[in-house]
C-alpha cells in the first residue's frame, strides 16, 4: 500500500546517497590514477628536457611542473586543474591536452554511440526472437553470442576490413578515417559528423560518415552486443515463466502481444543499468578498434601518451574515463528509477 | 450480463479430458459439467492433476504439455485447442482465470488500470478511452476496492495481497465470462482476507450468474463454497459428490481418508488424526487397476485388475434437478461405511 | 506492558519464560514487530502461537532460538537468562532449544544421507560416537525412516519425509523445548496429519515441550494445550485450546475463528468479516486492532487507549484466560441459527449484488 508521506523524504535520501556514492567513486578514481602514475618508473621532467640537459635545467623544470611539491599538494593541484579543465601540456610535445582531447573526443563519441545503437538494437532483436521462437533459433543465438563474447575485438576488426573493407570486397570504406577525403566535414555543431551532416542538410555527408563508421562500429559493438543478447535472453526466459504472463494470456492476449508488451518490457528494465556501463566501456574502450581503422579519436592519443610516458595525457584520460563511467552509471540508474514504477518517486 | 443461456445448456462441459506432458499422462479422462451460476470444486493433493485441468481448459498448459483427448464445450460451442486465434478470442471473454498467487499474477511494471483495460480492449477494441476508464473504475468498485479512480493509477506493489486478488478478479470478470476458473485463489492469503475474497466470489456468482470452478487443496473451503465437489487422485476424478453430503457421506476410500486426516473443529483433542500410508504413485508408473489400491484399507485383490467401475452412490433427489448426482470410482463404494 | 503470570503459583516455575520481548525493524521510521511480548511455557506443554502474516510469530520463533537479536526483553530457560550466556555455556543451552522450519529443504545438506543428517547434531554437540548409532537408529525408526530410507539423500525424499528428517534431527538431541515454525504448512493434508501425529507421539514418549507457531487454527486447536493469539506484535488473547475455540473473547480471535472455512453443515458460528485492509504496522495510539474491529472501530476508548492483557472476568477461573480488549466477549461469533448481527460492511463499498454492467 502507498505511504505518501514517506515517499518524498525517502526519495531525497536516496538521491543524496547516490550523490555521495558518485563523489566517493570519483575521489577514489582520482587517487588511484594519481598514485599509479606517480609510482611507475620514469621522470617526466627528464622526458621534457631530454637526456642531455644539465641538472640545473632539470631541477628548474621539476619546480615548474610542481614535481618537488609534497605529494598531497600535487594531488590537490591535480584535482583543481582537472576540475577547471586545465589538463596541462603534453610532456612530449607541449600541446594543450584539453584542446587535444576536445578535438578528438567527438570522433570517439560518435563511434561509441553508433556502436551502442548497433549493440542494443541487435541484442533486443536477436534476444526477443530467440526467446519468443525458442528451439533451433535460440540455440543458434546462444552459440553466436558465446562466440561473440570470446572473439578478440581487433581480430574481428581485421577480418571485417579484409573481407568487406577496401582491401577486400570493397563494400564499405575503411580503414580510412571518418570521411572520404574529398568531402569537407560538416559545419561544427556537435562534432558528430552524422548528426552535423543531417543538421546541415547534407545527406551525402551523413551517408558517407555512416559508411565509414559501419565497420569500426560493428567491430566495437560485437562483444557488448553479445553480452546484452545473453543478458536479455536470460531475462526474457525468466520473465516468460512468471505467473502474470499466464494471467495476461488468460485475458485473450496473443502470445506475441503478451511477449512484446509484458515479457520484453519487464526484461528490459534490469538490463538498463548494464546498458549504461556498456556505453561507458564503448567510449573508453575503443583504443584497439581506433588503431585498426585509423580513427582519429582519443584512443590514439592515449596510445601515444602511454608510449611516451606522457603523464598529463594519460592522467587526463584515466580521470575522464572514470567520470564517464560514473556519469553513464548514474544516468542509467536515474533512467531505471524513472521508468520502473517500483522505484519511481510517488507523487501522490 | 450476457443473455441468460437456457438452463439446460451447461456453461462448461468437459468429457474425457486427457493431458500429457511428453509421454506421461497427468490427466487421465476427466468429466466435468458446470451449469450457469453453479460453483463446482476440484480438490486433491499436490500432483493429482487439478491445476493441470485448470490450465488445460484455458489452453494455457506449460511448454511440453498438450491436450491429448476429450471434448470441451463452453456455452454450447466446442473448443478447438489447436486453433490459437479462436482460443485467444475465447479466453477472457467466455472462460477466464483467477490464478494462485496474487503477488506474482500482476505485471509489476504496469498500472492496475492498464491491466484491467487490457482485458477490455482485447475483446471490445472499439471501446473509447473514456468508456474503458469508466468501466475499469466500475469493475474495481464491484470487487470492493475503494477509491477506484486513484487505485487504477497505482501499481501492484502499492496493493495489499487481498486487494491484488480483488483486482485480478476484476480482470477475470471484465468481459462477463460464462465460467470463472479459480486456481487456489485464496491459498496465498491470510484467513481473514480469504474470507473476504470468498465472500466476493459468492456475490459475483449471485450478481453475474457466472459459473465458478474452484480448484484447491482446501477441502473445508470447497465444501463451504461449492455446490458440488470433484475429488481427484492420480489424474482421475475418483468421486463426485454434492458438498452437503461430503463430510457425512463420502464414499470413495481416498476421500474418506482425506477427511479423516483433517483436524476439523469439534474433533476431540488428543485423538490422533488418521493419515494415508505411503505416497501417491508417480504418474509415469501407475499401478495396475485402481491407482489408490496400494494405499487403500479396503482394497481387495480384484482392485488391482482392470479399471474400477464408476458407481452411482445416490440418485439425485427430484428437488435437486439433476445437479446432485453422487458417484465414486470404486468397486466397493457402497460397502465403505459412511456417516 | 504489564507482566503477566499465567497462574504461575499453581503450576510452578515455567520451563520457558519470555518477558517483554521487543524488536523493531526499519531504521529511524522503525515499527515494532514484537511489541512487549510475554509468554510462559511449562514443561510437557504444547503452546500454540497463531496469527496472520505480519503478526510477528516468525520473528518470535527466530528470536527465541537466537537466530535474530531482540532490542529488549528476556528469554529464560529454567531460570537461566539466555542472553547472559557465552561460548560453551551457550552451546549447551542451544542443545536444549531446537527448531523445525516450514520447509526443511534448505537446511538439509543434499549430499548427506538421512542417517548422517540425523547423526550430525549429535556429533556437533559432542555425543560420543559409540552412543550415537543407537540413538540415531532409534530416532529413525520412530519417525518411520528406518531401513533403506536411512541411506537415501534428501533430493530423493518427498516433502513429508524431509520434514520427518528435520524433526528427527531436532528431537534426537532430546531438547527441552522445540520451536515448531509452521512445520506442516508446506505439506499436503494427509501428510500434515502424519507429521502432527508423529510429533505428538514423540512428545508423549520423550516428555517434550513444544512451541507451535502456525496460521492454521484447526491444527492449533487439535494440537495445542494453550494458544496465544498474536496481532501486530502483541498477544491479544491467551487461553486453553478448548476455551479459546469455544468462546473467544477478543474480537480478532472471534473473526479469525469464524473466517476459517468450515464444511457445510458443520458451521458453528456466523462469519465475522473484518473491516478494511490489514495494517502493516500498529497505529500510534489506541488498540492496534481498532481500525478493523467490528466492536471498537467507532469507540473513543479503543481509538485512544491500548488495552492491557488482563485475566478475563466472568470466565471459569483457573484456566488462565487472558484478553487485551476493552470490550471482551462482546463479539462472540454468533452460533448459527440465532439471528446474527449483520456482518459489518467493510470500508469498501459493498460488492455489487446485481450485474456489474
Amino acid at each position: 500500500m502507498s505511504r505518501p508521506t514517506s515517499s518524498t523524504s525517502a526519495a531525497l535520501k536516496r538521491g543524496a546517497g547516490a550523490l555521495l556514492g558518485v563523489l566517493a567513486t570519483l575521489l577514489l578514481a582520482s587517487v588511484v590514477s594519481f598514485v599509479v602514475l606517480r609510482a611507475v618508473p620514469g621522470d617526466p621532467a627528464r622526458l621534457i628536457v631530454g637526456p642531455l640537459a644539465t641538472p640545473d635545467v632539470l631541477a628548474g623544470v621539476r619546480t615548474q611542473l610542481g614535481l618537488d611539491d609534497p605529494l598531497w599538494l600535487q594531488y590537490l593541484h591535480y584535482l583543481r586543474d582537472f576540475a577547471t579543465l586545465q589538463w596541462g601540456y603534453s610532456y612530449s610535445n607541449g600541446a594543450d591536452v584539453t584542446a587535444v582531447i576536445a578535438a578528438r573526443l567527438p570522433a570517439t563519441l560518435e563511434l561509441a554511440l553508433w556502436a551502442f545503437l548497433f549493440a542494443v538494437v541487435g541484442a533486443v532483436v536477436v534476444a526477443t526472437l530467440a526467446s519468443y521462437r525458442g528451439g533451433a533459433l535460440a540455440g543458434v543465438a546462444k552459440v553466436v553470442s558465446l562466440v561473440g563474447l570470446g572473439t578478440p575485438q581487433f581480430w574481428v576488426a581485421l577480418v571485417l576490413v579484409l573481407v568487406l573493407g577496401s582491401s577486400g570486397l570493397g563494400v564499405l570504406p575503411g580503414p580510412s578515417g571518418r570521411l572520404t577525403s574529398f568531402l569537407e566535414p560538416p559545419p561544427h555543431v556537435t562534432g558528430l559528423y552524422t548528426v552535423d551532416g543531417l543538421l546541415a542538410g547534407q545527406p551525402i555527408v551523413f551517408s558517407d560518415a555512416l559508411a565509414h563508421l559501419a565497420l569500426p562500429a560493428i567491430s566495437l559493438a560485437l562483444i557488448p552486443g553479445a553480452f546484452l543478447t545473453r543478458l536479455l535472453t536470460a531475462n526474457q526466459a525468466d520473465v516468460a515463466r512468471a505467473p502474470f504472463v499466464t494471467v495476461v494470456r488468460s485475458k485473450g492476449v496473443s502470445r506475441w502481444a503478451a511477449h512484446r508488451r509484458h515479457v520484453l518490457h519487464n526484461a528490459l528494465l534490469p538490463s538498463l543499468a548494464s546498458a549504461g556501463l556498456v556505453l561507458a566501456s564503448l567510449i573508453t574502450g575503443s583504443v584497439l578498434v581506433e588503431s585498426v581503422f585509423n580513427w582519429p579519436g582519443i584512443g590514439q592519443v592515449l596510445v601515444q601518451g602511454v608510449q611516451r610516458q606522457d603523464f598529463a595525457v594519460v592522467q587526463a584520460f584515466v580521470l575522464l574515463s572514470a567520470v564517464l563511467y560514473v556519469a553513464a552509471n548514474t544516468a542509467a540508474d536515474a533512467v531505471v528509477a524513472l521508468v520502473d514504477p517500483r522505484l519511481r518517486v510517488s507523487t501522490r | 450480463m450476457s443473455a441468460a443461456p437456457s438452463p439446460a445448456l451447461p456453461a462448461l462441459s468437459v468429457e474425457g479430458l486427457r493431458v500429457a506432458y511428453g509421454d506421461v499422462e497427468v490427466v487421465r479422462g476427466v468429466d466435468l459439467v458446470v451449469r450457469p451460476g453453479e460453483k463446482v470444486g476440484v480438490v486433491g493433493e499436490s500432483g493429482c492433476g487439478k491445476s493441470t485441468v485448470a490450465l488445460a481448459l484455458m489452453g494455457l498448459l506449460a511448454a511440453g504439455g498438450s491436450v491429448t483427448g476429450g471434448a470441451v464445450t463452453v456455452s454450447g460451442s466446442r473448443v478447438d485447442y489447436h486453433d490459437e486465434r479462436a482460443l485467444d478470442r475465447m479466453r477472457g471473454s467466455q472462460l477466464s482465470l483467477v490464478f494462485q498467487d496474487p503477488l506474482t499474477s500482476l505485471d509489476p511494471v504496469k498500472s492496475i488500470g492498464s491491466q484491467i483495460a487490457e482485458a477490455l480492449r482485447r475483446h471490445s477494441p472499439r471501446m473509447s478511452r473514456a468508456a474503458v476508464r469508466a468501466r475499469c473504475a466500475e469493475l474495481l468498485t464491484a470487487v470492493g476496492v475503494p477509491e477506484p479512480e486513484r487505485r487504477l493509477r497505482q501499481y501492484p506493489h502499492e496493493f495489499s495481497g487481498g486487494m491484488r486478488q480483488r483486482a485480478l478478479i476484476a480482470v477475470a470478470v471484465a468481459n462477463d465470462p460464462a465460467v470463472l476458473i479459480a486456481d487456489e485463489p485464496t491459498t496465498a492469503l491470510d484467513v481473514t482476507t480469504q474470507a473476504q475474497v470468498v465472500d466476493l466470489l459468492d456475490s459475483l456468482v449471485d450478481g453475474l450468474g457466472v459459473a465458478v470452478v474452484l480448484v484447491t487443496h482446501d477441502i473445508g473451503l470447497v465444501s463451504e463454497f461449492c455446490d458440488r465437489v470433484l475429488v481427484m487422485y492420480a489424474g482421475r476424478v475418483v468421486e463426485e459428490v454434492p458438498s452437503d453430503v461430503l463430510f457425512g457421506g463420502a464414499a470413495h476410500p481416498y476421500t474418506r481418508a482425506l477427511l479423516e486426516s483433517l483436524p476439523v473443529p469439534g474433533r476431540p483433542r488428543g485423538e490422533d488424526l488418521a493419515w494415508i500410508p505411503g505416497a501417491p504413485p508417480p504418474l509415469s508408473a501407475l499401478p495396475p487397476g485402481c491407482s489408490f489400491a496400494p494405499r487403500c484399507a479396503w482394497a481387495q485383490p480384484e482392485c488391482s485388475v482392470g479399471t474400477p467401475p464408476r458407481v452411482v452412490v445416490s440418485e439425485p433427489s427430484v428437488a435437486a434437478l439433476g445437479t446432485a448426482l453422487h458417484t465414486a470410482e470404486c468397486r466397493r463404494a457402497l460397502e465403505v461405511p459412511r456417516g | 506492558m504489564a507482566e503477566v503470570e499465567p497462574s504461575e503459583a499453581a503450576a510452578g516455575a515455567p520451563l520457558l519464560r519470555v518477558r517483554d520481548l521487543r524488536r523493531s525493524y526499519g531504521g529511524p521510521r522503525s515499527y515494532a514487530v514484537l511489541d512487549g511480548l510475554s509468554l510462559d511455557v511449562r514443561r510437557g506443554e504444547t503452546v500454540g502461537v497463531v496469527g496472520e502474516s505480519g503478526c510477528g510469530k516468525s520473528t518470535l520463533a527466530r528470536a527465541l532460538v537466537r537466530l535474530d537479536p531482540v532490542d529488549h526483553g528476556t528469554v529464560e530457560l529454567d531460570g537461566v537468562d539466555l542472553a547472559s550466556l557465552r561460548g560453551a555455556a551457550l552451546r549447551r543451552e542451544r542443545r536444549r532449544f531446537q527448531m523445525v522450519f516450514q520447509d526443511p529443504f534448505g537446511s538439509l545438506d543434499p549430499r548427506m544421507t538421512v542417517r548422517q543428517l540425523v547423526e550430525q547434531p549429535l556429533a556437533v554437540h559432542g555425543t560420543p560416537p559409540h552412543l550415537r548409532a543407537r540413538l540415531v537408529e532409534e530416532m529413525l525408526d520412530d519417525v518411520g525412516l528406518g531401513g533403506d530410507f536411512a541411506d537415501r539423500l534428501p533430493p530423493a525424499l518427498s516433502g513429508g519425509q524431509r520434514q520427518r528428517v528435520a524433526i528427527a534431527r531436532a528431537l534426537v538431541l532430546r531438547p527441552d523445548i522445540t520451536v515448531l515454525d509452521e512445520p506442516i504448512s508446506a505439506l499436503d493434508v494427509s501428510v500434515q496429519a502424519q507429521v502432527l501425529t508423529l510429533l505428538r507421539r514423540e512428545q508423549r514418549r520423550l516428555g517434550l515441550t513444544y512451541l507451535f507457531i502456525t496460521h492454521d487454527l484447526a491444527a492449533a486447536e487439535h494440537f495445542c494445550d494453550r494458544v496465544l493469539v498474536l496481532y501486530l506484535g502483541r498477544v491479544v488473547e491467551v487461553a486453553t485450546s478448548e476455551e479459546l475455540f469455544a468462546s473467544p473473547l477478543h474480537p480478532y480471535s472471534a473473526a479469525l475463528l469464524s473466517a476459517a472455512p468450515q464444511p457445510r453443515g458443520t458451521r458453528q458460528r456466523e462469519r465475522v468479516l473484518l473491516r478494511g485492509e490489514p495494517l502493516a504496522r500498529r497505529p500510534e495510539a489506541g488498540c492496534p486492532f481498532a481500525s478493523r474491529c467490528p466492536v471498537g472501530h467507532d469507540r473513543e476508548v479503543c481509538r485512544t487507549t491500548a488495552p492491557e492483557l488482563v485475566p478475563a472476568s466472568g470466565v471459569a477461573a483457573g484456566g488462565g484466560h487472558q484478553v487485551a480488549c476493552h470490550f471482551p466477549g462482546e463479539l462472540v461469533a454468533q452460533p448459527v441459527g440465532r439471528t446474527a448481527a449483520p456482518t459489518p460492511a467493510p470500508d469498501a463499498p459493498a460488492p455489487a449484488r446485481k450485474g456489474v454492467r
